[in-house]
């Protein structure tokens, strides 16, 4: 028998359960995790020290010190970001590779440390080794720069740091039981962080598409942040209007889910055959939800990509189905680590994959569900916020792509009309088009007398309404005037400076403008306006350039609900007169002899 | 002692155990014995709880193996394919063993060091393939395990070491009563250190025989007779087995399977003119055994 008294006697009956295993740590391991793996959290106190300390102590940064703080605060700085994703993703990799080569997994597990117990102690090892030079840089910033009154924030932030990286890193673990070597590793740590997200929105979206008929966009922005970037989004958006009511639930989810992960992964780990080790797929049910994911996202994204390649001569119900076995193949050689995919477990997967594509593909040829027939009445819709983009070139401001809110009962019967032109065009909608010559872009979001909400957006050939007299209707209409009016989007603000730009030639120059002068410069400009032909400028060709621009520096109306731009941006058309003749009176001859000069250049 | 009962284990459709079954007794050395892709390797690794089976049971003194801390602090086992931490020397990894196993026996591993002459401070990355087996053994035999598993264990080691290699596993059987459990593509290798041998073909165990008893079975006799007709004699004995027998002018050979005490007493009791039981060699001994007729043995010995 033997000679050491420890374990001398016959080996216990009793046997430590498998799940109590799961709650137990080695210490051995941990430090030894962290002997080998030193680098990771010296790595990530170089990057905190170049992110965030150094630029505080360089000089001609210091100034925004408090701007810094503010941001970490907020945690609102891309770096905390970065590196919440970014470092568990390092350490998820280094401290799962054994399970990748047949060499290591067998001298691990060969070891007297249990696969639970190797399972707490690397995700603890991965904490300590992400968490610490977070701790670290934030308790250096609270205690130097306390005066600047965002120690509260500043320990919040790294509150979130800690549980964003916590859940990543129990994310990547967990897809770490699931593959077989680290490059199939990193993909599908990307792959389950947008794999719920998809599958959640793909069923609430079917729902709602054949319940309701419409989307409601406050479910899907709530469901993608509730599944796909859960703590980031959550910390991201502090100020947005979503979130701020539910802030502290997503960390709560976040939270929930990182300890699901921890149990699915901790599974997976007991029932993972340790000799498929090299393996892409530790799992046969992996691979396959892998292959057919990939094959189905393939087919999607490859079917656009070769629909904006050849346009007509491969139109996407070919070319999806054509990305799509372009997809399965790749994906199955990834899967199955081979060239060799051929075989005949392989095309009864293909097959119903396959089947799956092609029913996804005829839900969105015949339209199965009839969503992109669907067009609420007049009569269900409140107001309508209209986009157009291009629609009457170089006449809007600032873009010319503001929305334009819509509640008039005849504008309203109009848009509805424009829908339907839309829809019973759709075939020519989806033609190719040549951007810069004869169509624009068009987004209609309804919103709903039942608190739903429904938005649509197509890209329209001229040619589709042409002689309908709809989009001059809705154009002509008073709600869309008085947002295109100068007085709307100028209001009360005074315009400092004007100034003259070509594009083309990269010209530049401006004056100062005298405060007296604004005023007759405004009725000037409204003046030319109105005399605007605005079925000549519908359908006007993109690259009919105005004469030059001017930019006026305005203090932006606060009442305006567009972007917050400082500046508005005006087209001068040859047939301005009176603007032009207004820069004459006035003596701004550098304006003018530019623009001849870029005129004459010009032709 | 090391029980496996039944092992059945696929990999796809591929049957790399099917219904295997090993016994190795407390203070024994067992040798496994197989050609590549026999199945030897994967018996291994499931017998140390490395990989579940789909079918059968494995315990280590009534005790079940997989996911047992307490057995695998009384297991060391030697892969055919050593893995080390990248960047550790001997003396990390010694440091490393220490923290885990419970029974880690530093004076063992000191002494041990200074007789294979290892450099302790050097990278085992930089070590030959030699030098990475003897590090492994040091390193698991310092541990004191009650049960060795050692996979192909003297690949790549040169005649001393492996002398010295096999004097300590001894010793262990001897004083502490080890089982061992040891696999090998080579017969010969095996020949003077198994008390049993099972050889192994196509996932099962086709054979399996106690040497010592092989060895008190089974003989070779050189044997002149007196008068012709005693080698008739010999041959319609029901208690001799003949496995084959040669002769050369007055001279003949002879296998065999009979109690050496028999033996001995029937031919003596014939008086023949020369008398001899010679040696035989563990190769001998299976190729007699199984008649030279099975694909295993003939690859394993040819």
């Amino acid at each position: 028998m033997p000679s050491n008294n420890y374990y001398s006697e016959p080996v216990s009956k009793q046997r430590e359960s498998t799940l109590g295993q799961y709650f137990q740590l080695s210490g051995a391991w941990i430090r030894e995790n962290l002997k080998r793996f030193w680098a990771i959290p010296a790595l990530g106190m170089l990057f905190y020290f170049f992110t965030f300390l150094f630029p505080l102590f360089v000089e001609d940064v210091y100034q925004n010190t408090e701007s810094y703080l503010r941001d970490i605060s907020r945690f609102q700085n891309a770096g905390l970001v970065l590196y919440s994703v970014l470092f568990p993703l390092i350490a998820s990799v280094a401290l799962n590779r054994y399970l990748y080569s047949s060499g290591s997994v067998n001298t691990m597990h060969s070891l007297p440390v249990t696969k639970g117990r190797l399972w707490l102690s690397n995700l603890i090892s991965g904490l300590i080794m992400v968490w610490l030079p977070g701790i670290i840089t934030f308790a250096a910033l609270i205690l130097g720069y306390a005066k600047y009154g965002y120690s509260a924030g500043i320990a919040a932030s790294l509150g979130k740091l800690l549980l964003c990286s916590a859940f990543y890193l129990t994310l990547f673990n967990l897809a770490a039981m699931l593959t077989g070597n680290v490059p199939v590793h990193i993909i599908a740590s990307g792959f389950i962080s947008a794999l719920p997200a998809a599958v959640v929105l793909m069923i609430i979206g079917l729902c709602q598409t054949m319940v309701y008929g419409y989307t409601t966009r406050g479910d899907w922005d709530g469901v993608m942040l509730a599944t796909f970037f859960p703590p980031i989004a959550a910390a991201i958006n502090d100020t947005g209007v979503l979130t701020a009511s539910l802030d502290g639930w997503y960390y709560i989810i976040a939270a929930v889910m990182a300890i699901a992960f921890y149990f699915a992964g901790a599974y997976l780990y007991s029932r993972r055959k340790l000799e498929r080790a090299g393996d892409s797929f530790a799992f046969t049910f992996a691979q396959v939800i892998f292959v057919s994911c990939i094959t189905v996202a393939g087919a999607l994204i490859l079917g656009a990509l070769f629909w904006s390649i050849w346009g007509g001569a491969f139109p996407w119900n070919i070319g999806m189905p054509a990305g799509g076995i372009i997809a399965f193949v790749i994906a199955k050689m990834v899967g199955v680590k081979s060239l060799r995919i051929f075989s005949r477990r392989s095309a009864v997967h293909f097959s119903l994959t396959f089947a799956l594509l092609l029913a996804l593909l005829g839900i969105f040829e015949f339209g199965a569900f009839g969503y992109e027939e669907r067009i609420p009445a007049v009569s269900e819709v409140e107001e309508v916020d209209f986009q157009s983009w291009n629609i009457v070139p170089y006449y809007s401001v600032v873009g010319n792509n503001n929305f334009i809110t819509m509640k008039d009962p005849e504008t309203l019967e109009a848009i509805n009309a424009l829908h339907k032109l839309l829809v019973k065009d759709s075939p020519l909608i989806t033609e190719d088009y040549d951007y810069y010559q004869s169509s624009f872009g068009l987004t209609l979001n309804y919103y709903l007398k039942n608190g739903k909400y429904m938005t649509r957006y197509y890209w329209v050939p001229h040619s589709v309404l042409e002689g309908s007299g709809i989009l001059e209707q809705i154009v002509m209409s008073g709600e869309y005037q008085k947002a295109m009016g100068i007085e709307n989007w100028i209001g009360d603000a005074k315009i400092e400076d004007l100034s003259i730009n070509h594009w083309t030639y990269h010209y530049n120059s401006s004056v100062t403008l005298g405060s007296a002068e604004y005023q007759s410069f405004l009725n000037a400009l409204q003046a030319d306006r109105d005399k605007i032909d605005w079925v000549s400028l519908i359908g006007q060709e993109n690259d009919d350039s105005p004469l030059f621009h001017m930019s006026l520096s305005i203090d932006r109306n606060p009442e305006m609900d567009t972007y917050a731009y400082d500046y508005a941006d005006v087209g001068i058309l040859e047939d301005y007169t009176n603007t032009i003749q207004w820069l004459k009176d006035k003596g701004y001859y550098d304006i003018l002899t530019a623009s001849n000069e870029i005129y004459r250049g010009n032709n | 002692m090391i029980r496996a009962e039944h092992l059945h284990k696929n990999f796809d459709d591929f049957a790399a155990l099917s219904d295997m079954t090993i016994n190795v007794k407390s203070g024994s050395v067992y040798g496994l014995i197989g050609v590549n892709g026999s199945g030897k390797t994967t018996a291994l690794k499931t017998i140390t709880g490395i990989i579940r089976p789909d079918g059968g049971e494995v315990d280590f003194d009534g005790e079940p193996v997989y996911e047992n801390l307490k057995v695998k602090q009384r297991m060391g086992f030697i892969p055919d394919d050593l893995h080390f931490f990248g960047s550790y020397t001997l003396k990390d990894s010694a440091q490393f063993y220490k923290r885990l196993f419970l029974r880690w026996d530093n004076g063992r591993y000191r002494e041990m060091l200074e007789l294979f002459a290892l450099p302790e401070s050097k990278r085992l990355s930089r070590f030959s393939k030699g030098m990475l087996k003897q590090a492994a053994f040091i390193l698991t035999m310092a541990t004191k395990p009650d049960y060795l598993i050692l996979d192909e264990p003297i690949d790549g080691l040169d005649p001393i070491v492996r002398k010295l290699v096999w004097k300590y596993i001894m010793a262990d059987v001897a004083e502490r009563e080890m089982s061992v459990l040891v696999s090998s593509h080579n017969l010969r290798e095996m020949e003077g250190v198994c008390d049993t041998v099972g050889i192994v073909d196509k996932g099962r165990i086709v054979l399996e025989r106690d040497l010592d008893e092989l060895r008190s079975d089974i003989h070779k006799v050189q044997a002149a007779w007196s008068k012709p007709a005693d080698s008739e004699v010999i041959g319609n004995d029901s208690d001799l087995k003949i496995l084959r027998r040669e002769k050369s002018g007055a001279v003949e050979h002879l296998i065999i399977r009979a109690n050496r005490d028999l033996l001995e007493t029937k031919i003596g009791e014939l008086q023949p003119l020369v008398f001899d039981l010679l040696p035989l060699s563990l190769e001998e001994i299976f190729i007699y055994e199984l008649g030279g007729e099975r694909d295993a043995l003939k690859q394993l010995l040819f």
